[in-house]
């Protein structure tokens, strides 16, 4: 159900950017990333379907279009530009 | 004792080995099973006698027998091995077993008969009592809002400590009430939300539930950080820790997960496969809870960012383990109650902590994060889970 979004496709740079360099921008640059979202209502993961190393960012319908290409981090002192796949599959969680 | 006891195992067997099938080789007696078992026809392992049992479809008073020329169990006893069972020193028992014994695949029927024999769905209570304390069971920290409040959550898995104290772990919110305890709350199980009506009569005040429901007292937790006005925080786990309390349940089952599963210990951090771009191993995971029972799903997303409703406020949390069920689930991995979940993958391995959903998906902290992470605030040294 999650892969079932409305997607705005994109191009994905893949030069220089790996699986590892998502994993370490999601876990220690989550304010930076989000500070680069102009949304309230997002979810950033890393998805796990073989479509190469993005952030993939959930958002509703209305904000799709708002989300840009890629957002810059820094890890182990290389600027990078992560790519970002916008998908309007957001959801509310709640504790259970 | 010890020894009239095996002796006395031993003849019962010996018999029923050389025996059993000549009893059930004379269609008059109406014999249709022949086995060892206690005279009260209770469990195996209960206090009465042990005896030759005969097992039959229906028991008949003496009068049906005479009436029908069946021998009572006692004869055919003595046709078949020649002496009565006083005389061989053994007891015997007859029990009703309602029918003939069959094959279970005999539910095969015609199509007409269509939807009389469906049943409920197989499942396993993990909302009782139990005895033998083990994970996916229903618990909750009933202090501060018992009897007007009912609650549940479930219980995670078992960790100990290098001084070889036991602790169950659960999330924050499931025995820590959202940062709103105090170490040294009673934990019950079950949860009160699965008590009966006479449970909730018998057990009408706090101290009365403590004192027959509680297994362990909380520990430590992890505070669970919530926006201010000047910041938003982010949260990497959900999790509390409680110590067992000696001799109130037993600890012998603490390895399994619900009614089958067993754990295999602390699973390592999820790897992605540089080629694939799925994590290294199966994506497959499985977990048992309160609510859903044992419920089969695939992680689809790593180092998920996302904010969580609690009833506190909405609290952000960075680095977690997406789920979603598989096709062969059936409906939702996870629901309200089964927080707390301990997440195995597919070599029994604990992976992660269930805490949260959507209506598709489950969010989970990964396990190494919530061993550290409770380590620390614990202060006792490095946790083991059990079963590794």
């Amino acid at each position: 159900v999650a892969d079932s979004g409305k997607r705005r496709a994109r191009a994905l740079p893949r030069d220089a950017i790996t699986y590892d360099d998502v994993r370490s921008a999601l876990r220690s640059q989550c304010a930076d990333i989000l500070k680069q979202i102009p949304c309230e209502n997002v979810q950033l993961s890393l998805p796990l379907d073989g479509k190469g190393p993005r952030i993939r960012v959930s958002v509703q319908t209305v904000d799709l279009d708002r989300i840009p290409d890629t957002v810059e981090v820094t890890i182990r002192r290389r600027r990078l530009a992560v790519p970002l796949e916008a998908v309007d599959d957001y959801e509310a969680f709640k504790a259970q | 004792m010890a020894h009239d006891r095996s002796v006395c195992v031993r003849k019962v067997r010996q018999w029923v080995h050389r025996f059993g099938h000549s009893v059930l080789n004379d269609p008059g007696n109406g014999i249709i099973g022949v086995g060892i078992g206690r005279k009260s026809a209770g469990s195996i392992d209960d206090d009465s006698a042990l005896c030759v049992t005969g097992f039959v479809e229906r028991k008949l008073s003496k009068k049906e027998l005479k009436a029908r020329a069946v021998p009572e169990f006692g004869a055919a006893f003595k046709a078949v091995s020649g002496s009565a069972p006083s005389e061989q020193d053994l007891e015997i028992d007859v029990v009703e077993a309602g029918s003939t014994f069959s094959a279970t695949p005999a539910l095969r029927v015609a199509q007409s008969q269509r939807g009389s024999f469906g049943g409920p769905p197989p499942s396993v209570d993990l909302q009782k009592r139990f005895e033998a304390i083990r994970g996916g069971i229903g618990i909750t920290n009933p202090v501060g809002s018992y009897p007007e409040f009912l609650s549940v959550g479930t219980l995670g898995f078992f960790v100990s400590d290098a001084a070889g104290r036991r602790y169950l772990v659960s999330n924050n919110h499931v025995i820590a009430n959202e940062n709103d305890a105090r170490k040294g709350n009673a934990i019950v199980q079950p949860g009160t939300l699965d008590l009966t009506d006479t449970e909730l009569e018998m057990m009408d005040t706090l101290d009365r539930l403590r004192d027959r429901l509680r297994i362990a007292k909380l520990s430590a937790w992890v505070e669970i950080v919530f926006p201010t006005d000047s910041s938003v925080e982010f949260n990497e786990v959900d999790c509390a820790i409680a110590e067992l309390e000696q001799d109130r349940r037993s600890i012998a089952e603490i390895g399994r997960v619900g009614l089958g599963g067993v754990s295999r210990g602390l699973a390592p951090r999820y790897r992605i496969d540089t080629e694939s771009g799925r994590v290294r191993g199966s994506p497959r995971v499985y977990k048992a809870g309160r609510t859903t029972g044992w419920t089969e799903g695939e992680v689809v997303a790593l180092e998920v960012m996302v904010d969580v409703e609690y009833g506190a406020g909405v609290a952000r949390f960075r680095n977690q383990i997406a789920i979603r069920p598989t096709q062969d689930n059936g409906g939702p991995f996870s629901a309200a109650g089964d927080s707390g979940s301990g997440i195995y993958n597919a070599e029994h391995k604990l992976v992660a902590l269930l805490f949260a959903g959507s209506a598709t998906r489950t969010l989970a902290n990964p396990a190494t994060s919530v061993i550290r992470a409770l380590g620390g605030a614990l202060g006792r040294g490095d946790l083991t889970v059990a079963g590794g």
